[in-house]
C-alpha cells in the first residue's frame, strides 16, 4: 500500500502544475480550480490501479477534463450557471462593447480573456500545446480525440487567436 | 489560410515532424507565402502567449490538500472495515483483469458525462455496483443490525434511507456506503442472497423517470420511487430473486 502511494506520488505529483493550469484555465477560478484538482487527483489515486500507460500526464489530464465538466452539468442542473463555454463566447467574438474596452487595462487581461473565449475544445488543445508543450499524441490522449482532430483544432485556435489579437493589436505585438 | 499543406506546416513548427520528412515541409514553406504568413503568427501568438498569459502553477495550499486528501484515503484502503465476502475476490479480480479494466475505466468516463435519463440510469447503477465489487468498497459500514448502519448514513447524506434486514427470507443485511448515482450521492445498503451480493440504491428524488426493470451487463436492476426517494436494487442474482427482494423492501414500513 505503501509503494502504492508512493509510486502515485512519484508519476503524477510532478504533473500538479499542469492539472492545475488546465483546471484554471478551464474553470477560470481559482477556487474552484483548486477543487477539481482535488478530485481529480482523489481520483486518480483511486483508480491509479487501472492506469497501464507510460506516460501519465494525458491521462491525469483526462480526469482533471472529467471533472471539470463533471462540476459544469451539475452547477447547471442546479440550475446556478452555465456550462462555462456559454458564458464565455461573447468575451471573445461579439465584437468590442464599451465596458469590455474599458476592463482591457492591459494587454494580459485582454489576451487571456480571448483564450478564455475560445470554445473549450479549442481552449484545452492550446493551452495543453502552448502552455504544456504536450505532443499531438499526448494532446490526442488526454483529449480522447483523434490526431487530426487535435490538428485542425489546433489551427483554428490559432486563427481564431491570430485575427483578434494580431489584427487588433499590431503595435504592441511586433 | 488557405494552403492545403496548413495541418503539415503545423505540425513541422510544433516540432511533429522530422527527418526527410521535415526537409519537404521546410522546401514547402520557403515557396509558399500562406504558410510562410502561418508560421509567423503563430511564432508571434506563442510569444504573446508566454508574455501575456500565465501558466498557473498549483498553490502550496492546495498540494497540502491533495497530500491530505491521500492521506486518508490510504488510512482507509489500509484498514478497511472489512473484506469482502469470502469467496469473491478471485472471481472479481479474475473478471475485471486487464481488458476488463480497461473497458470498463474507460466506460466510467464515458458514464460520467451522460444525464441522468433512464435508458442509461441502469448502467449507472451497475457500474456502480461492479465498481465498488472490484475495488472491494462495497461495504464501509459492516453491520448485520439496522439500528447500526441507518445512523451511519445520518452523518454522511442528506437523505435517509430505509434500512431493514430480512434474513429470514433469505437476504441477509450486512453493511453499507455511501456512492454517487449519475454525480448525485447515494447511499447503497448491501444485502447477501445466496452467494451474490445486493446493493440497494437510495438518492433524493430528481424527478426524472424511472425504467421499471433493466438488464444491464449482465446485471438485473429494479426502479421504483417511493417517499420522494428514487430506489434501485441491482444485482447478478436472477430476476424473480432480485423482485422479491424489491417486493420486501417495498413492504416494509417506513
Amino acid at each position: 500500500m505503501y509503494d502504492h502511494r508512493q509510486r502515485f506520488e512519484a508519476l503524477a505529483l510532478p504533473h500538479m502544475d499542469a492539472a492545475y493550469n488546465l483546471a484554471r484555465w478551464l474553470s477560470h477560478s481559482p477556487a474552484d480550480a483548486d477543487d477539481i484538482v482535488q478530485d481529480a487527483m482523489l481520483r486518480a489515486f483511486r483508480a491509479f490501479d487501472q492506469f497501464r500507460g507510460e506516460n501519465i500526464r494525458p491521462w491525469l489530464l483526462t480526469i482533471v477534463r472529467n471533472c471539470w465538466r463533471n462540476r459544469a452539468v451539475d452547477s447547471r442542473r442546479r440550475g446556478h450557471a452555465p456550462l462555462p463555454d456559454e458564458d464565455q463566447h461573447a468575451l471573445a467574438f461579439d465584437g468590442p462593447d464599451p465596458e469590455a474596452e474599458a476592463v482591457r487595462a492591459s494587454e494580459d487581461s485582454r489576451l487571456q480573456a480571448m483564450i478564455a473565449g475560445l470554445p473549450e475544445d479549442f481552449r484545452t488543445v492550446l493551452i495543453l500545446r502552448e502552455m504544456e508543450d504536450m505532443s499531438y499524441r499526448e494532446i490526442a490522449e488526454a483529449t480522447r480525440a483523434p490526431i487530426g482532430t487535435v490538428m485542425s483544432r489546433l489551427a483554428r485556435a490559432r486563427a481564431l487567436l491570430k485575427d483578434q489579437w494580431l489584427a487588433e493589436d499590431t503595435d504592441v505585438v511586433r | 489560410m488557405s494552403c492545403a499543406e496548413i495541418l503539415s506546416t503545423q505540425a513541422f513548427i510544433d516540432g511533429e515532424i522530422t527527418g526527410p520528412e521535415a526537409e519537404a515541409v521546410e522546401r514547402h514553406i520557403e515557396g509558399c507565402a500562406d504558410c510562410q504568413v502561418f508560421c509567423a503568427d503563430a511564432a508571434a501568438l506563442s510569444d504573446a502567449i508566454r508574455t501575456h498569459a500565465p501558466r498557473y502553477a498549483a498553490p502550496a495550499s492546495l498540494r497540502r490538500r491533495v497530500a491530505a486528501i491521500l492521506d486518508k484515503e490510504e488510512a482507509l484502503a489500509a484498514h478497511p472495515p472489512r473484506s469482502r465476502i469470502p469467496g469473491r475476490p478471485g472471481f472479481w479480480r479474475g473478471a475485471f483483469s486487464g481488458a476488463g479494466v480497461t473497458a470498463l475505466a474507460a466506460g466510467f468516463a464515458v458514464l460520467a458525462f451522460l444525464p441522468p435519463s433512464a435508458s442509461t440510469l441502469a448502467d449507472q447503477v451497475t457500474l456502480a455496483h461492479t465498481t465498488a465489487l472490484m475495488r472491494g468498497r462495497e461495504i464501509e459500514v459492516v453491520s448485520t443490525d439496522h439500528h447500526t448502519v441507518k445512523p451511519w448514513f445520518a452523518g454522511r447524506l442528506p437523505l435517509s434511507p430505509p434500512v431493514a434486514d430480512f434474513a429470514p427470507q433469505g437476504y441477509k443485511l450486512i453493511g453499507g456506503r455511501v456512492d454517487k448515482v449519475a454525480g448525485a450521492p447515494a447511499a447503497v445498503v448491501v444485502y447477501q442472497h445466496g452467494k451474490h451480493e445486493i446493493d440497494l440504491f437510495v438518492w433524493a428524488e430528481r424527478g426524472s423517470t424511472l425504467p421499471s426493470a433493466a438488464l444491464s451487463h449482465g446485471y438485473h436492476s429494479i426502479f421504483w420511487k417511493a417517499h420522494n426517494l428514487d430506489f434501485a436494487a441491482v444485482s447478478d442474482t436472477a430476476a424473480p430473486e432480485l423482485a422479491s427482494f424489491v417486493d420486501l423492501v417495498r413492504a416494509e414500513p417506513e
